[in-house]
């Protein structure tokens, strides 16, 4: 192999779930150069959805949580170097700026730093007890004030603050979720895929507000006691999870000259503009398989299937076929298991009872699906991924007449049920 | 110590030591051997932990949950001795066991 498919040096920044898999993508396609990963955490790679789930709930030892065993990286020759945070990208000189002010040379470099969470945009933000989530530092804290917390607050009422909710009502602790949308989960899925969840959590004791504006955090002592909403409602509360969304940490990118528009802009083969340049991950936007536009996935499954594009283009591989996107979530007893991107949706089915706790809502655009959110109902979910693979999507019509297990098995070769 | 055999399709085996307290996934994970894509990390949420079993193995072991027959149902290369890795605590019952991999997990 030449420079051109077999480069000396590839440097990665960001040792999450996307840059670690990035790396053994590579040596996996037989790459024999050098790699660097640098991470800015001190912990060697980990998974983060157990953050929320298992791992806050104390079921599960740190050590679970790691993607490799910590002598994998040296085994596979992957220079891991935790604590080492990039400040800059010269693109001219190929070089990679750390914090410690070292210049480290690439031929290849793939940006893979993730996103990190919003802050609270009111006065009191910064009290004690006022807590983010994303790194195992931040579980850490939030579990040992949940050990003696009498009231949580968690504002927003995306995944991450309704999965917190949940381990919280699991230990007894009472929980108010503050949304500022008029339902929880606005932003990725459906009014009655929110209202759904949102009844979940009040039969498990929280109390959901929506519309819900936080004019301030109030305290004392400098520890938090309460939100004050806009409308002069007081909600108590000795610690606040703040779960409002995150951003993309596209700063490195755009700094260095690469188009970025919430997230750095790549294309399918996670290449940014310089064709030197691979992102991936959390910090990435992306075109998505058959759907319109460019999306910010955050999902593991997300950053593992760009690291393996990008690996592949890298040595000269042929892509790998497409794979849907999916995402789960687990909240009481109810497992949500979602395929494919509901966005620009025009119709919906449900199939199952949704009372009974086991059900899926299909999504369609112009009659054909386009995703699926199966709750406790696994046999959907697969079905779901599998169909949204084939080229001619699956039809309103015929999703009306089948379960999407049966469908699956009638389109013999991915043709339509006649 | 209970050991435990991991062969992937291409015949390599690995043997490897379990911990108590782990699944059978994460002792295939953090014991290096990766031929187990594990995506969610134990959720039972991805079927990519397919592990095949040996049929007395499968027997003695307590039966599978529902959301685990689900998820294995439409799972590509699925045989009749399947089991989600990330679903199998380890313990004795696993003494001395051999775990084929399919042929890929997707
Ligand atoms: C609590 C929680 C629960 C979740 N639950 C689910 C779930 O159930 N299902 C699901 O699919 N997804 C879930 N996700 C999302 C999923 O974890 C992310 O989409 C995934 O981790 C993205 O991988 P990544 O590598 O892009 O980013 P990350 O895993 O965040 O890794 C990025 C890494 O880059 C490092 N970094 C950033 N800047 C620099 C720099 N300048 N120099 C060096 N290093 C740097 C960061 O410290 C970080 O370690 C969850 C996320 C969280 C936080
Ligand atoms: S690891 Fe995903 S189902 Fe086992």
């Amino acid at each position: 192999m030449d420079e051109e498919t077999n480069p000396a040096r590839v440097v990665v920044i960001g040792a999450g779930q996307a840059g670690s898999q990035f790396c053994f993508a590579l040596r996996r396609h037989g790459f024999g150069g050098e790699i660097v990963l640098l991470g800015e955490e001190p912990h060697a790679p980990y998974q983060r959805p157990p953050l929320s789930k298992a791992f806050l709930k104390g079921e599960m030892d740190q050590r679970r949580l790691l993607l490799k065993p910590a002598q994998a990286y040296a085994d596979s020759g992957v220079e891991f170097r935790p604590g080492a945070v990039a400040t800059g990208i010269d693109r001219a000189a190929r070089q990679v700026v750390l914090a410690s002010g070292e210049r480290l040379a690439y031929d290849r470099l793939a940006i893979a730093t993730g996103s990190r969470p919003r802050a609270l945009p009111a006065p009191g933000g910064t009290l004690g007890g006022v807590l983010a989530l994303r790194g195992i530092d931040d579980t850490l804290r939030l579990r040992d004030r949940l050990d003696a917390c009498r009231a949580l607050i968690v504002v927003g009422g995306g995944y991450i603050g309704l999965e917190v909710a949940a381990t919280a009502r699991a230990k007894g602790i009472p929980v108010t979720v503050l949304e500022r949308a008029e339902r929880v989960l606005a932003r990725v899925t459906s009014p009655r895929m929110s209202a759904w969840f949102e009844a979940l959590h009040r039969r498990h004791g929280v109390d959901v507000i929506c519309d819900a504006e936080i004019a301030e955090l109030s305290g004392t002592g400098g520890q938090v006691t309460g939100a004050v909403l806009a409308d002069g409602r007081v909600i108590p509360g000795d610690t606040v999870l703040v779960g409002i969304g995150v951003d993309a940490n596209d700063g490195l990118a755009s700094e260095a000259g690469l188009a970025c528009d919430g997230g750095i802009l790549v294309d399918a083969d996670a290449r940014t503009q310089d064709p030197l340049i691979y992102a991936l991950g959390d910090c990435t936007r992306h075109p998505v398989g058959p759907y319109a536009g460019q999306h910010r996935v955050e999902s593991v499954h997300n950053a593992l299937d760009q690291a393996e594009r990008a690996a592949r283009h890298l040595l000269g591989l042929d892509p790998p076929a497409y794979d849907p996107p999916w995402f789960w979530s687990d909240q009481y007893d109810a497992k949500l298991q979602a395929a494919g991107l509901f966005n620009g949706h025009d119709a919906q089915l449900s199939h199952g009872d949704p009372e009974s706790g086991r059900f899926a809502l299909l999504y369609f655009a112009r009659e054909r699906l386009v995703a699926v959110d199966a709750v406790s109902d696994p046999a959907s979910f697969m079905a779901a991924r599998q169909l949204l693979k084939q080229d001619a999507a699956a039809t309103l019509a015929e999703c009306r007449a089948h379960s999407l297990k049966e469908l699956l098995a009638l389109r013999k070769n991915g043709e339509p049920v006649p | 110590m209970t050991r435990l055999l991991f062969v992937d399709h291409q015949g390599h085996e690995t043997p490897l030591e379990v911990e108590a307290g782990l699944t059978l996934m994460e002792v295939a994970r953090l014991g290096g051997f990766d031929s187990i894509a594990a995506e969610c990390g134990g959720g039972c949420a991805c079927a990519t932990c397919q592990v095949y079993l040996e049929p007395a193995l499968f027997a003695a072991l307590a039966p599978m949950s529902e959301m685990e027959e689900c998820m294995l149902e439409l799972a590509a290369h699925r045989r009749a001795t399947s089991r989600l890795a990330c679903q199998l605590t380890t313990g004795h019952a696993l003494e001395g066991a051999r775990i084929e991999l399919p042929e890929s997990q997707y």
